[in-house]
């Protein structure tokens, strides 16, 4: 039998120290830049699947087969140590530092989950649409920007959410080529004063808070989404409000 | 007589082996009402959908206003339309469906308002003001603000005419308008049509409302399997139908 | 491409992916590695050593460190120094050996919950360490740092790398000695310490500029410098070789007694010497 040796006072130490708080600064750094990169660069990616050009579908077809078969470890090993070891120009050394390569890598891998992604939202949104918006007199790109994607949005902000949170942690695999980010923050830390239920604890805490966090803000723009619906969700934010705004008698 | 708003020759049409169309020969004249008539799959849908191109013909030409459907005419042969001026050529004929096709994401103002704002580049405040008054014909000037899934079928339809007349087109395309909706919300929208007709608009209608077909369109063309079967002026049709698929068409429609 | 004809594809894929499970499988043997000792397929239970019980002594290591330990290319085989002695330990103790490939940063966390019996990963011996596991002292090693070929930064000695981006591998005492330098000596100008799971891809961030100079054990900057064809190059600091132990837990007395006599015995009986002189590193004896 193993004696419990967990110390809640280190969980404490650490809990708020700031090489923790810049790692978790740093994990939604670069999540949130990568995500964004995914975002746009998926929601373009559909729109070329769904072309009925077999050159422009073909060409986004392979990015996303190829991006979506790799692990993203290999694609971080392979966009920071292979390029770095390829190009051994200064100027380029100088400038593709880890956390570029980080936060690039995992924006174009997320681009092709996010094509798919949003891909299936566009063709959830029935053919009509684009009938009435084509007699119209709209063309392609015109009917999709302000007749399809919107209505394509309710469809695709859920699983973005998913990603969004799986982006959150896959962040910890950029270790791989030194970058650290809450996980390898306490891991480090770890290794130092063996104190590794602890620390990861801290970890856990923090990867709970934000994640938490941010599914409050997901469910709400669901809301927010639903315009024109008969049944707009009612979130936790939402039924707060609508208490608090009844007391003031609003 | 004039030449015809629109004039479709020889249109052939087929979907993968099977064929829709097969030598439709068909002219409309300006301010004239059409209604077509035909048991389902006789290609009516097809035919409406191929005059503003959202199907393209594998044979004859379709011209509307004098312009050819889908191609130019450059120095004797025919070269394709680019997008930009298959959107153009669109944007003069609207089209009314049979499941409306609102933007579900926009109030019944903002549909009617989109087309003109982004494809005319008409200045906001005076689509909102054109907006407003179609509404007002079609008698929704109280639904401004509503979005689609707070109207009636009824009134979903009115706002998908008064935005597609949003517009300004010449010619008007009806899709079996009033087949989805309940009965006694057909009388609304065939009102709408009606107003319409008294305005001039040239309007190629598909429907099975005999009664709107005699009280005001000119013409009914009977089309069967791909083919136009019979046509004629609406009263003696419905009256004297010559053919004996037009006889059995009516006998089940009247 | 019309999807009828994807049909045709499945069975010559699947044929591949057969294929390619056959080739994996069938090892290709080259012959045994030169190893020093032979300890027994099935080894026998060691009375009184609890942990030895099953016949087997179980090693927990970072097999990522050669010449120490590492993966023979091509292989599942393992091969080194540490493989060395721990197979001659098991040899004299009339117990087979198995190798279990952990990563160095948990090592000590893993031993403690009886992943397997004895850590044996060029470990050295620490206080802070000691205050976790035991230790069986077995090889006298100091640092090594690797830098790009030229020593651009005209490193001599650890002090050196104050204010240089320097590669470690997580849970070394290279990178506790980078700490203590940053609280110290380098307090005005920081080390940038860059820390990797296993030490290749240390190296690897020093061959691609990211990084200054890589700060490992002797014999393993020694080698990588000998196989970089000239990329890279030692720089050996000041000597100050620290002993390297087999990791035991507390508890483990009987197994410590057990092995402490086993490699007093190898010493005497020169296998100790044969692997030494088989890895060149003779210099990295115990005194």
């Amino acid at each position: 039998m193993l004696a419990i040796r967990f110390d809640l006072d280190t969980v404490g130490d650490f809990l708020f120290d700031p090489i923790i708080l810049e790692a978790l600064r740093e994990t939604l750094y670069i999540a949130l830049l990568a995500m964004v990169l995914g975002i746009a660069l998926g929601v373009i990616l559909a729109v070329m699947r769904v072309s009925r050009n077999p050159l422009v579908s073909g060409m986004a077809g392979l990015y996303v087969w190829f991006w979506r078969a790799t692990p993203v470890v290999l694609q971080l090993l392979l966009m920071y140590f292979g390029l770095r070891q390829l190009i051994e120009n200064d100027f380029f050394r100088d400038n593709w530092t880890r956390w570029r390569a980080a936060v690039i890598t995992f924006g174009l891998n997320e681009a092709a989950y996010m094509a798919e992604i949003a891909r299936a939202g566009i063709l959830s949104v029935e053919s009509g649409q684009m009938d009435a918006a084509k007699s119209l007199g709209m063309t392609n790109l015109q009917a999709m920007r302000r007749v399809i994607l919107p209505q394509a949005l309710r469809v695709i902000v859920p699983p973005t959410g998913n990603e969004f949170v799986a982006m959150l942690k896959n962040t910890s695999v950029a270790f791989a080529i030194g970058v650290v980010e809450l996980l390898n923050a306490a891991k480090i830390q770890a290794a130092r004063n063996f104190r590794v239920m602890e620390l990861y604890t801290v970890a856990a805490f923090w990867y709970l808070v934000v994640v938490s966090a941010f599914s409050v803000l997901q469910a709400e723009l669901e809301r927010r989404l639903a315009v024109g619906e008969r049944e707009r969700p009612e979130t936790l934010l939402s039924r707060a409000m609508a208490v608090l705004g009844g007391r003031r008698g609003i | 007589m004039n030449e015809g708003l629109v004039r479709c020759i020889d249109i052939h049409k087929r979907f993968g082996k099977l064929e829709v169309l097969r030598g439709i020969n068909l002219e409309v004249g300006r301010g004239e009402v059409v209604v077509i008539i035909g048991p389902s799959g006789s290609g009516k849908t097809t035919l409406l959908r191929c005059i503003n191109h959202l199907e393209v013909v594998d044979k004859g030409r379709i011209y509307v206003d004098g312009e050819l459907m889908g191609y130019q005419e450059v120095n004797g042969h025919l070269k394709e339309d680019s997008e930009r001026e298959v959107a153009r050529k669109r944007a003069s004929i609207g089209m009314v469906f049979q499941r409306f096709n609102l933007f579900p994401h926009l109030t019944a103002l903002g549909n009617v308002i989109e087309a003109p704002i982004q494809v005319k580049k008409v200045p906001r405040k005076e689509a909102d003001a054109m907006g407003r008054e179609l509404l007002a014909k079609v008698g929704l000037a109280d639904k401004l603000q509503a979005y689609p899934a707070q109207l009636s079928g009824g009134q979903q339809q009115r706002v998908a005419i008064a935005r597609a007349l949003a517009m300004q087109p010449k010619l008007m395309l009806f899709d079996e308008p009033t087949s989805a909706l309940d009965p006694e919300l057909v009388g609304e929208v065939l009102e709408a049509m009606r107003a319409l007709a008294l305005d001039g608009m040239t309007m190629i209608v598909v429907t099975h409302e005999m009664g709107f077909a005699r009280e005001v369109a000119e013409r009914i063309i009977f089309m069967d399997e791909g083919v136009i079967v019979e046509e004629g002026l609406s009263k003696e049709l419905i009256a004297n139908p010559q053919h004996q698929r037009t006889q059995t068409f009516l006998s089940k429609v009247l | 491409m019309s999807m009828r004809y994807l049909r045709f594809f499945i069975f010559p894929a699947f044929l591949l992916v057969a294929a390619a499970f056959i080739y994996a499988a069938c090892d290709g043997d080259d012959g045994v590695p030169a190893f020093i000792c032979s300890p027994p397929e099935t080894g026998t239970a060691v009375e009184g050593v609890p942990e030895l019980g099953d016949g087997v002594l179980q090693v927990g290591s970072d097999i990522a460190y050669p010449p120490l330990e590492f993966i023979i290319e091509g292989t599942e085989t393992a091969d080194g120094v540490d493989v060395d002695i721990a197979r001659c330990l098991a040899e004299e103790l009339g117990v087979s050996v198995e190798f279990l490939n952990t990563g160095f940063d948990g090592i000590e966390a893993a031993l403690n919950t009886e992943e397997f019996d004895i850590v044996m990963s060029a470990m050295t011996i620490t206080p802070e360490r000691s205050a976790q596991i035991d230790f069986v002292p077995y090889l006298s090693v100091g640092v090594g740092i690797l830098v790009e070929a030229g020593n651009p930064d005209g490193i001599q000695e650890v002090e050196d790398l104050c204010g240089l981006t320097v590669a470690v591998q997580l849970g070394t005492i290279q990178q506790d000695q980078l700490e203590d330098l940053n609280a110290g000596a380098c307090a005005d100008s920081n080390v940038n310490i860059v820390t990797f799971d296993t030490n290749p891809l240390a190296v690897e961030d020093l061959r691609t500029g990211g990084s200054d100079a890589n700060f490992s054990d002797l014999p393993v900057a020694f080698l990588d410098a000998q196989q970089s064809g000239g990329e890279l190059e030692l720089v050996e600091p000041a000597p100050n070789p620290q002993p390297y132990g087999i990791g035991l837990r507390k508890a483990s007395d009987a197994l410590q007694a057990s092995l402490e006599e086993a490699f007093q015995a190898i010493r005497d009986g020169g296998q100790y010497d044969d692997i030494l002189a088989r890895w060149e590193l003779e210099f990295t004896a115990l005194p």
